[in-house]
């Protein structure tokens, strides 16, 4: 390896991934800390956003940014009516039975989504190029794309994080997430905010398709991957924490770079789980966590 | 309602004993196809309750089936050829004992969504590790299999563990590990301080279970013609589990195989001719029968003997209070 | 909620009984209907590559036969109408091995189309084997089938092994090497998979004879998200040559960042991925102009052409110029051989195959010891938007682009 120049494009490179990997988990986080559901669907949302924007450039010559917007509608509106449709009644039972209930509704929208994509799409492989040109930085060339998805996720990160601190929206968000008895006690309407939240998440999984389907191959098939990726970051990260994911991808994200620099790109996948699993062992809340 | 809850569970154990029979025998009228569905049956009917011994009570629900499910399959890979398959059998029990010790042992700290995820990621560490593994000492992906071990034996022992896990759980439920199991479920710090050594049941029966787990995989090994690890720790495998076991309640002891029966039919029939219509389906139907009877099937059948039971007490009921008129010397 | 439940599952039970209905009895022999089975992946991992590899072309030959009228069998003195019988085997051996049981043994097909992939060709063999079932391996690519080929005498192989493509790929470099347009600098990259593992030491075997350099070589894993650090590396060594052997995914990633970055050898060549007609529509004709790769189409070969426009107005897409193109070549060996025979007996159709020549839109197809001999074109370039065969056993056969022009946008 040539020198100190390739480090900071290592570097960067790794960063730039990791931005990918919590842009991925943003949504995710959203809805399990705050909506309580733990979404096995979700990425199942994300590649419908993927295909939709897939569709839309191919066939309808729409800019993936301006499509944006109306994917992610999509995306929140599939996730509300699914939780309008199902999954607050989860809310209703009892602990036990809520959380078998919620993994197998999330499961049931999967194969719901799964299938509706492969009847409409089918199995193949889509991919596009947009905004592949690069973008020096420090006289190195990166995508366009990758930087603006990673751009995406902190500007994302921030703005939630801002929210969540800040807003009194937040307050009664954190107030749910911390103690749902108490909010509901105090005159806190959960049911609605929670759908807002689950909406929300949804949106923000169909935003990541749209701006991950700018670099990369996707299929129906491959929304269980993105799920488990989200899942793995927001467990790194801790459970609710913003701060958490977006440090737990940018931390996989480097991991993966410089290993595959030093030792063997080969290895890059299984870095990712002896990162995940290693961690865990060392902080079983993940770096973050402050849910219990 | 304890009576009602016995009633079932003596229904459906008395039923999964009387199918053990029939399977036990396919071999001998079935097809090659009958049989070959009954192979996976047995081997899913084995993993269900295997995780359900220790994931149901506890609520510490694993990812981890296809890890060691996957070990079990490369040590018969690996060994088969040099020793026998049931050596290798021991091998993988004894293997995957360990591993799952190990693991237990580092994982006593987390809980909910932590212990399933590092599970998943124990299962994928070594996925992609034997990938790599594979490729850079041997320059190859997949193995052919060639050991030999007769279809019929092979069907044979995978009935006989079976049938010991179905044994074991059966026995487990009225045990005091069962209920050394369900306290930790209920509340782990409460479960200590009435007595029970929580970290040695907990990593005793993971170990245990995961134990079965390897052997079934290290029994299925030579019906495969080539192996990859894609395909011996498929992550899919763990997840099929989950919604077996889920589907059929894991409250009930005997509830997760009334899941993993009517999934496999249905993945059988419907989903090879118009898998994606049907893929849809199963969806709907997983979201309409979870709303309906959230305990599962086990649960939706244990309430139809609860109304039936109603039902009874209610006719017998009115029919006292008839004779109750005619004693009293009215009507 | 409780009659939802029940109306589903009443849904479900009529859907169960039509499919387990069956197909009715057929007439073995085809007198009145010609059964076709496959049993390939249409849900799990494996599905992504089933379409374009196999499944539209299996649907436009079908609908090819039946617009005749059939399959023509000499011994009813007519063409009997074909039915088409489709299964899912999810990705998994085992539900393969199933279903095809199912086909040969309930559905009685009198014809078995082929599965997708090595592992699952690895596992059907033995069954299509056993019961008499003549398969055309066309996915699949292990040198371990190669070696066996004589367990399976029903079994024959379309690809050209790892060392043919090596051997050709070195003789082109060689050549311009020679004519002083390149140089002996070589980079390359596999994937960590069954491709990688076979094709590479073939090529690095091939090459190092041919006394090329070979400054870097990695690896990377299937699912691999990110490539930019390959692509800065290489470049850095300002290589004349740089081979990928790649899956689609990861070769579009590949090439993308080489886009990115300028990273532009003199000679780039890819193996999976680069044929896909998709190519042109997502990077621009003008950017891809010279990328070269494994495989290649030949519009000249009598019958190609035509049924490449037809391809691309049933899909939408042209034909995928390596594996996807050899799957109709595969689809006329079947067809010209059961109408040699005359009738549906396996056996002689086999041996048909065995031993003719077939005229296919991939040429004059032959096998010998069940491999086939030939290929029209063992490299292909792109050229105004179309992967042309430039290279093939004997050397060139179009004029190439070489060096390859900078990537332009």
């Amino acid at each position: 390896m040539a020198g100190s120049g390739t480090w900071v494009a290592v570097l960067l490179d790794g960063l730039i991934l990791g931005g990918v990997y919590a842009l991925i988990a943003l949504g995710l986080n959203l809805q399990y800390a705050v909506a309580m559901i733990l979404n096995l669907a979700y990425g199942e949302l994300v590649m419908l956003g993927a295909l939709l924007t897939y569709t839309l450039y191919t066939a309808g010559r729409l800019s993936p940014l301006v499509s944006l917007l109306a994917v992610a509608v999509v995306a929140g509106g599939v996730s509300a009516a699914a939780y309008l449709a199902g999954l607050r009644r989860v809310f209703r039972m009892d602990r036990r039975e809520a959380e078998v209930a919620m993994l197998l509704l999330t499961f049931a929208l999967l194969f719901l989504l799964q299938s509706s994509a492969l009847m409409l799409w089918g199995a193949e492989l889509r991919h596009y190029t947009f905004w592949g040109e690069p973008v020096f930085l420090l006289g190195h060339p990166f995508s366009t794309n990758r930087l603006v998805a990673a751009a995406g996720a902190f500007l994302l990160s921030g703005a939630l994080y801002g929210i969540l601190r800040w807003s009194s929206l937040g307050r009664v968000l954190r107030g749910m997430a911390d103690n749902p008895r108490a909010a509901q006690l105090v005159g806190v309407e959960v049911e609605r905010y929670r759908l807002v939240a689950f909406g929300i998440g949804g949106m923000l999984a169909g935003a990541s398709g749209t701006l991950l389907s700018m670099f990369w191959s996707f299929s129906p098939t491959a929304g269980i991957d993105v799920t488990v990726r989200a899942l793995v970051v927001i467990v790194l990260g801790g459970i609710g924490s913003v701060v958490g994911s977006l440090t737990a991808g940018l931390l996989l994200g480097v991991a993966e770079s410089v290993v595959s620099a030093v030792w063997d790109p080969a290895l890059r996948l299984t870095v990712n789980f002896a990162v995940l699993t290693g961690i865990l062992l060392w902080r079983p809340r993940g770096l973050f966590g402050w849910r219990t | 309602m304890a009576d009602v809850r016995e009633r079932g569970e003596s229904i459906a154990w008395a039923a999964y004993f009387l199918g053990m029979l029939v399977l036990l025998t396919a071999p001998r009228w079935g097809s090659a196809y009958l049989v070959g569905f009954c192979v996976e049956l047995l081997s899913y009917m084995a993993l269900v309750t295997a995780w359900t011994m220790f994931s149901g009570p506890t609520r510490y629900f694993s990812l981890a089936t296809a890890a060691f499910f996957g070990i079990g399959t490369y040590v018969t890979v690996y060994l088969g050829g040099r020793i026998p398959v049931l050596a290798c059998v021991a091998v993988a029990a004894a293997l995957a004992y360990l591993v799952a010790s190990v693991v237990g042992l580092a994982t006593l700290r987390l809980s909910g969504l932590y212990f399933v995820m590092f599970t998943f990621g124990l299962s994928e560490f070594l996925r992609q590790f034997v990938l790599w593994f594979e490729g850079r000492l041997f320059r190859k992906v997949g193995r052919i299999v060639s050991v030999p071990f007769s279809d019929l034996d092979l069907y044979y022992a995978l009935w006989g563990i079976t049938a010991v896990l179905l044994l074991s759980a059966f026995l487990l439920r009225r045990s005091r590990l069962g209920y050394a199991l369900r306290a930790i479920g209920e509340d782990e710090l409460a479960a200590a301080h009435a007595g029970v050594n929580v970290s040695r049941v907990k990593i005793g029966v993971f170990a245990a279970t995961a134990s079965a787990m390897a052997v079934v995989g290290a029994i299925l090994a030579p019906r495969w013609a080539y192996v990859l690890p894609d395909m011996a720790f498929d992550p899919t495998r763990s997840f099929q589990v989950v919604l077996m076991a889920m589907l059929g309640g894991i409250r009930h002891s005997y509830g997760p195989l009334l899941g993993t029966i009517p999934l496999l039919l249905l993945y059988e029939w419907l989903y090879a001719r118009y898998p994606y219509p049907f893929m849809f389906v199963l969806g709907l139907l997983l979201a309409v029968l979870i709303l309906y009877a959230p305990g599962g099937v086990s649960g939706m059948m244990e309430g139809i003997l609860q109304r039936a039971e109603e039902r009874r007490q209610e006719a017998m009921r009115i029919r006292a209070e008839e004779l109750g008129h005619v004693e009293s010397g009215e009507g | 909620m409780r009659s939802m439940l029940k109306v589903l599952i009443a849904v479900t039970l009529v859907a169960l009984g039509v499919s387990t209905y069956g197909y009715g009895a057929a007439q073995p022999g085809g007198a009145t209907k010609i059964r076709i089975g496959v049993v390939h992946s249409l849900t799990g991992p494996l599905s992504p590559g089933v379409p374009e590899a196999s499944r539209y072309q299996f649907r436009i030959w079908l609908d090819g036969l039946n617009k005749k009228g059939g399959l023509y069998l000499k011994k009813f003195g007519r063409r009997v109408p074909v039915e088409f019988i489709e299964y899912d085997d999810r990705s998994q051996q085992e539900t393969l091995i199933r279903n095809l049981e199912r086909l040969i043994l309930q559905d009685k097909v009198d014809l078995i189309l082929p599965p997708y992939g090595t592992a699952m060709h690895i596992a059907a063999a033995p069954i299509f084997n056993k019961y008499g079932y003549p398969l055309l391996g066309v996915h699949a690519s292990a040198v371990e089938l190669y070696k066996r080929r004589h367990e399976f005498p029903y079994a024959f192989w379309f690809h050209a092994q790892p060392d043919v493509h090596a051997k050709a790929v070195t003789d082109m470099l060689v050549h311009f090497r020679r004519r002083g347009t390149i140089g002996s600098k070589v980079v390359a990259t596999y994937i960590a998979d069954q491709h990688g593992y076979e094709f590479w030491p073939a090529y690095e075997a091939a090459l190092k004879r041919a006394e090329f350099q070979i400054l870097y070589v990695k690896s990377y894993p299937l699912q691999v998200s990110d490539v930019s650090p390959l692509i800065r590396e290489m470049k850095a060594l300002a290589p004349d040559v740089y081979i990928s052997i790649s899956y689609p995914s990861d070769f579009s990633l590949l090439l993308e960042q080489a886009i990115a970055q300028q990273f532009n050898p003199k000679i780039y060549y890819g193996t999976v991925g680069i044929a896909f007609g998709d190519l042109p529509r997502r990077y621009g004709a003008r950017t891809i102009e010279g990328v070269m790769g494994a495989g290649g189409c030949n519009p000249q070969i009598p019958g190609a052409k035509e049924y490449y426009d037809l391809y691309r107005k049933v899909v939408g897409r042209p034909i995928e110029c390596w594996g996807g193109a050899y799957m109709p070549a595969a689809l006329q060996v079947l067809e010209q051989a059961v109408e040699e025979v005359g009738e549906i007996d396996r056996k002689k159709i086999r041996d048909v195959i065995a031993t003719r020549t077939f005229r296919t839109i991939m040429g004059p197809i032959r096998f010998k010891e069940q491999m086939n001999t030939y290929w029209p074109s063992m490299i292909g370039q792109w050229h105004g938007g179309q992967f042309l065969g430039v290279w093939g056993l004997q050397g060139q056969i179009r004029p190439m682009l070489v060096p390859k022009p900078a990537w332009r946008r």
